[in-house]
């Protein structure tokens, strides 16, 4: 390599370009790489806009958490818990929740199991194996359900606990009808209120011939609104 | 203002004593140049270039104790416009499937002097190694043993690299010369 190379020339002038080019290169992305938060004016600019952002986001959940209260309709969304000590109950062939630690479960049999939660005074998540319905003795209790005529049916969707075909239903009461028993699975013990202001969510579901139901129990709007949370962080898993 | 300063957990020393914070002012805009020239995006170089720089500062401790900290931030530039290069010659033909247009590259500043950008636009269409090896060479003037340790190669192989690039550039750029045949006939 010598200095009359043009190859070499060339090459060295074109790197010395580049050196001069970025001679004017903004190092303000090292401010904030290095101290992990913006700094300045463009710190300022950036802020704002992770404000708005999350502004929007904020609307957003408070919008949709409002929508929900409104149409009343708590969820089920089973999950397992961290934590959790597996209660195998007496309820169904193998019916198994995890039960948080800071909870307890209230009642068991064979034909019912009332989970009630230490932190709640009222309600609780139950899960019933259906004997009989008033309405009908088919095998199919969701069509039983929606042949009851003291519910209207709200919504009636595909679902699945824990692999099982399951139908999510969400009923309201007929007008007339308010807090009256609605069916009890075990013989004549009150087991179960319908919610007279509405937003009842029941999943019903078959398994080896036998029809289950898994509801949150609560009595009316206010206890359902309150169960919610329960239902959804603490319904654990239900699996066979 | 010293109590209100942004405390660090841990001081962040290289081996030699240097700071992230010095080791970034020294690194950066020649960073920048690295990816500008391997890329060809001047505002797609800072952004390579700081992320290189996150890369490294997330493994600082690891990097800091490294024979070259600074081979690795190189490497690892170099290997992120790479990848850029591919994403966007893949976003190019998926546009041109879609629309049948071709991408309009972005507004750039010209930085360069034309002879300068014809010469790196030429780095570019070589093979990936090829112009690895070009734009270390020159850009940071490192001697060829250098060029292979930042490369991950052999010396051989940065030599052939660097061979064969050069033999290219010399044709498409019109470079013969004396110093030329000399070069290509060690």
């Amino acid at each position: 390599m010598t200095n009359t190379d043009p190859f070499e020339t060339r090459a060295r002038s074109a790197a010395t370009a580049v050196h001069v080019a970025v001679r004017g290169v903004d190092m303000t992305g090292a401010v904030a790489t290095l101290h992990g938060r913006p700094s300045g004016r463009r710190g300022t600019v950036v802020l704002a806009a992770a404000a708005a952002v999350l502004l929007v986001v904020v609307a957003a959940v408070v919008v949709r958490t409002t929508r929900d209260q409104s149409n009343g309709l708590p969820s089920f969304n089973p999950r397992p818990l961290t934590g959790a000590t597996a209660l195998h109950s007496q309820l169904g062939p193998g019916v198994r929740f995890d039960v948080p630690k800071t909870r307890f479960v209230e009642q068991d049999t064979p034909g019912i199991l009332v989970l009630k939660f230490n932190d709640r005074t009222q309600g609780g998540l139950i899960a019933m194996r259906v004997a009989s319905y008033p309405a009908g003795w088919g095998r199919d209790l969701a069509r039983d359900v929606r042949r009851d005529n003291r519910v209207h049916i709200v919504s009636a969707s595909g679902a699945t606990v824990a692999g099982e075909p399951a139908t999510r239903l969400v009923v309201n009461p007929v007008p007339g009808i308010t807090a009256a028993p609605w069916f009890c699975p075990v013989g004549g013990r009150p087991c179960m209120d319908i919610n007279a202001t509405g937003g009842n969510t029941l999943y019903v579901f078959n398994h080896r011939g036998q029809r289950y139901m898994l509801v949150g129990g609560s009595l009316n709007a206010d206890m359902t609104r309150a169960m919610r949370p329960v239902v959804d962080g603490a319904a654990a898993t239900w699996q066979w | 203002m010293g109590a209100t300063e942004p405390a660090r957990d841990r001081p962040l020393v290289v081996a030699v004593g240097e700071t992230f914070e010095t080791f970034y002012a020294r690194e950066y805009r020649a960073l920048v140049g690295l990816t500008y020239v391997l890329s060809g995006s001047r505002a797609g170089a800072e952004d390579l270039a700081q992320e290189a720089m996150t890369a490294t500062y997330r493994r600082w401790e690891r990097v800091s104790a490294m024979e070259s900290p600074t081979g690795y931030l190189r490497r690892t530039a170099a290997n992120l416009a790479a990848s850029a290069i591919r994403r966007r010659v893949a976003e190019g033909k998926a546009l041109l499937r879609l629309t049948g247009q071709r991408a309009t590259p972005a507004a750039e500043l010209p930085i360069l002097p034309p002879d300068d950008d014809a010469f790196w636009a030429q780095v570019r269409r070589l093979p990936r190694r090829q112009a690895q090896a070009v734009a270390l060479r020159y850009l940071y003037d490192c001697p060829v043993l250098e060029v292979a340790e930042v490369m991950g190669i052999s010396e051989g192989a940065a030599k052939s690299h660097l061979h064969r690039a050069r033999r290219t550039l010399t044709s498409v750029l019109g470079l013969h010369g004396p110093g030329a045949t000399e070069e290509l006939a060690s």
